[in-house]
């Protein structure tokens, strides 16, 4: 996989066509600076302390950091780095203690933890490091969830799983339990489910990080694909070096702040 | 979405889902055969009432209890008779007395002594020997279901109650005190011979009254013409005796507490069960929450698994019920559960159910999205 790999990605697919208004090709990254209008994601002088065995631990300390619709930036750093508070503190799962963090230019910080759950439902998408797919429920239904808490029926949203699973290549599991699939197919259930509603933003936490070389390589190229489709904004947290070619941009953090 | 959520991930869990199963199934058999035992156990406090066929019984001022009657002037039934709207009045004697057994040992039995031929108080039907039975020299009936006690009295066996001869006539079936003394059924003359009671006296007068007289009306008017008695409706005797055994005996808390402690195990086990399935899952519901799933979503999810697992859970109960009722349920030990007691017992393991729920849900309140992004 080439290092940008912003140019020759494949055709944009039915199912985003159909699905996402938001949806936009994706751009060189000169294109994106020069349009602000595309900036999904801008947070300023965000703060986050934790105690630590009584003592204050400043874990990331007055950080910027922005996306565009449709780029693809990678956080890396340490362990303890500050990555993951980032990573939570722009989906709406911390509350910085001070700074600002914007959404589709609305202020997401200061809401309430019930109009933070309708900003992730609405506009956010996650892929978690262990797929986090939820047991019982087969890998149509499993990716089906944002769309029901989105409203759609089970029915609607069970033939849009479907046609998602099929264009991630799972088209033959829909009907199978994760337990019954290997890692790499679990992980592209978790891409395909974060991604079926469009969002706006799009949140991946490790999401190599319990596979092989061989089936990282496939989920980041089917993320990249994806993030293509969309347009979303995509933030992916990694520690792993393998992948670091699929980024449009790469922030590296270390001790709470952006090297 | 999330009812399927619910169900799915409740049935990929099966042992748990049995175990909270086997709890919901437990509090529902236990507390219906437990109310059961308990109505059945009072029923027998008005057996005789019940099935006496007569409208109105008086007894002496205060009665209480059937089988515990204090006598009456027997005469004073010429002046109930004579009151309006009293069609039939029939007198009944109840005494306690001993009978012998063949091994020399005793047994107290209740000595209930009726007219023959009476029509009003004849609570028995006969199942074993002649109709006639009570008009045989001696004749005494007893029932089938006190066969132990009475060690086995066979048809035409002479015993002694209260030192007199008496040969058992024929038997009954299902007609049994609330004590432990079996009832011997006799005519009214030798009731007072075998108890050495006074002849002029009796327990009770039954009436029935005649079609279209109002019974409280009646009751009222003996009342006023005896001074001494109490007149009561059958309904309101029985219930007076069944009150007697719940109040005097402490034995409505026993079954309750028996009762009680049936749901307190159904609520810890179905509770027990959510809780488990929660923590087991409990980074799944993290997931839900990062997702956006709101609080009220969660609840939602947590009830419907609840109520999955109560409904179904009472379904198997009361059909349980049904077949350990139909099974087990004797004269001796009978299982009478009122319908109003299926629909009870449904709708208090449904709400134990649904407060079980949460326990869990306390769980899943605390746990933070973000949980979900740190491994």
């Amino acid at each position: 996989m080439p290092a940008n790999q912003t140019t020759g990605m494949p055709q944009a697919m039915p199912y985003f066509q159909a699905v996402a208004s938001n949806s936009m090709n994706r751009k060189s990254n000169a294109d994106i600076a020069g349009e602000e209008d595309h900036r999904v994601l801008l947070a300023t002088n965000i703060c986050k302390s934790y105690s630590i065995g009584g003592e204050p631990r400043r874990v990331l300390d007055d950080v910027d950091f922005h996306t565009y619709a449709g780029e693809m930036v990678f956080l890396c750093g340490p362990s303890g780095s500050g990555k993951s508070t980032l990573l939570s503190i722009l989906g709406c799962l911390l509350e910085c203690d001070s700074g600002e963090v914007w959404i589709d230019n609305r202020r997401v910080d200061q809401l309430s933890v019930s109009e933070r759950t309708n900003v992730r439902r609405r506009n956010i998408g996650f892929v978690f490091q262990r797929f986090q797919l939820i047991r019982g429920l087969n890998a149509e239904d499993n990716v089906a969830v944002p769309l029901t808490l989105q409203g759609v029926s089970l029915n609607d949203a069970r033939e849009r799983s479907g046609e998602l699973l099929s264009r991630v290549g799972l088209g033959l599991h829909r009907k199978q339990q994760p337990n019954a699939m290997s890692p790499g197919q679990c992980q592209r259930v978790a891409l395909a489910r974060a991604v079926i509603t469009a969002p706006r933003l799009l949140l991946a936490d490790e999401p190599t990080a319990a596979l092989d070389g061989k089936s990282g390589n496939e989920v980041m190229e089917l993320l990249a694909e994806l993030v293509a489709d969309t347009g979303s904004a995509t933030v992916v947290v990694t520690h792993d070096p393998r992948i670091l070619g699929y980024a449009d941009r790469v922030c590296e953090i270390e001790n709470g702040q952006f090297k | 979405m999330f009812w399927n959520i619910a169900l799915r991930t409740l049935l990929s869990d099966r042992g748990k889902l049995l175990a909270g199963l086997v709890g919901v199934i437990f509090s529902v058999v236990l507390v219906n055969i437990q109310g059961g035992l308990f109505f059945g156990l009072l029923h027998k406090a008005s057996l005789l009432v019940d099935h006496s066929n007569a409208d109105i019984w008086v007894g002496h001022r205060g009665m209480h209890n059937v089988d515990f009657p204090h006598h009456i002037p027997e005469h004073w039934i010429h002046r109930v008779r004579s009151i309006p709207g009293v069609a039939q009045a029939e007198p009944m004697r109840i005494y306690f007395s001993e009978m012998s057994l063949p091994n020399g040992d005793f047994e107290g039995v209740m000595v209930v002594g009726l007219k023959e031929g009476a029509s009003l108080g004849r609570a028995y039907k006969i199942t074993e020997g002649p109709e006639d039975g009570l008009s045989y020299t001696d004749g005494v009936v007893v029932d089938q279901c006190d066969d132990q006690k009475l060690s086995y009295p066979e048809i035409g066996e002479t015993r002694e109650i209260g030192g007199r001869r008496v040969q058992i006539a024929a038997k009954c079936y299902g007609i049994l005190s609330f004590l432990v003394t079996p009832y011997v059924f006799t005519t009214y003359d030798r009731a007072v011979d075998i108890a050495d009671g006074d002849p002029s006296m009796a327990s009770y007068f039954l009436i029935r009254v005649a079609p279209g007289i109002d019974r409280e009306s009646v009751c009222e008017e003996i009342r006023r013409r005896l001074g001494d008695v109490t007149a009561m409706t059958s309904e309101d005797y029985a219930a007076t005796s069944v009150k007697f055994w719940m109040t005097r005996t402490g034995i409505g808390l026993s079954f309750g507490a028996a009762t009680a402690l049936g749901l307190l195990v159904g609520l810890v086990m179905v509770g027990q069960t959510l809780y488990a399935m929660v923590l087991d899952r409990i980074s799944e519901f993290a997931t839900l929450k990062a997702m956006g799933s709101t609080e009220r979503e969660i609840v939602l999810l947590l009830t419907a698994q609840s109520a999955l697992v109560a409904v179904v859970g009472i379904c198997i109960g009361l059909v349980l019920t049904f077949v350990i009722q139909a099974i087990l349920s004797t004269p001796r030990a009978a299982i009478d559960i009122p319908v109003f007691l299926y629909f009870t017992s449904a709708a208090l393991v449904l709400s134990i159910c649904l407060f079980a729920s949460t326990l869990p849900y306390l769980r899943v309140r605390s746990v933070d999205p973000h949980s979900v992004l740190q491994g």
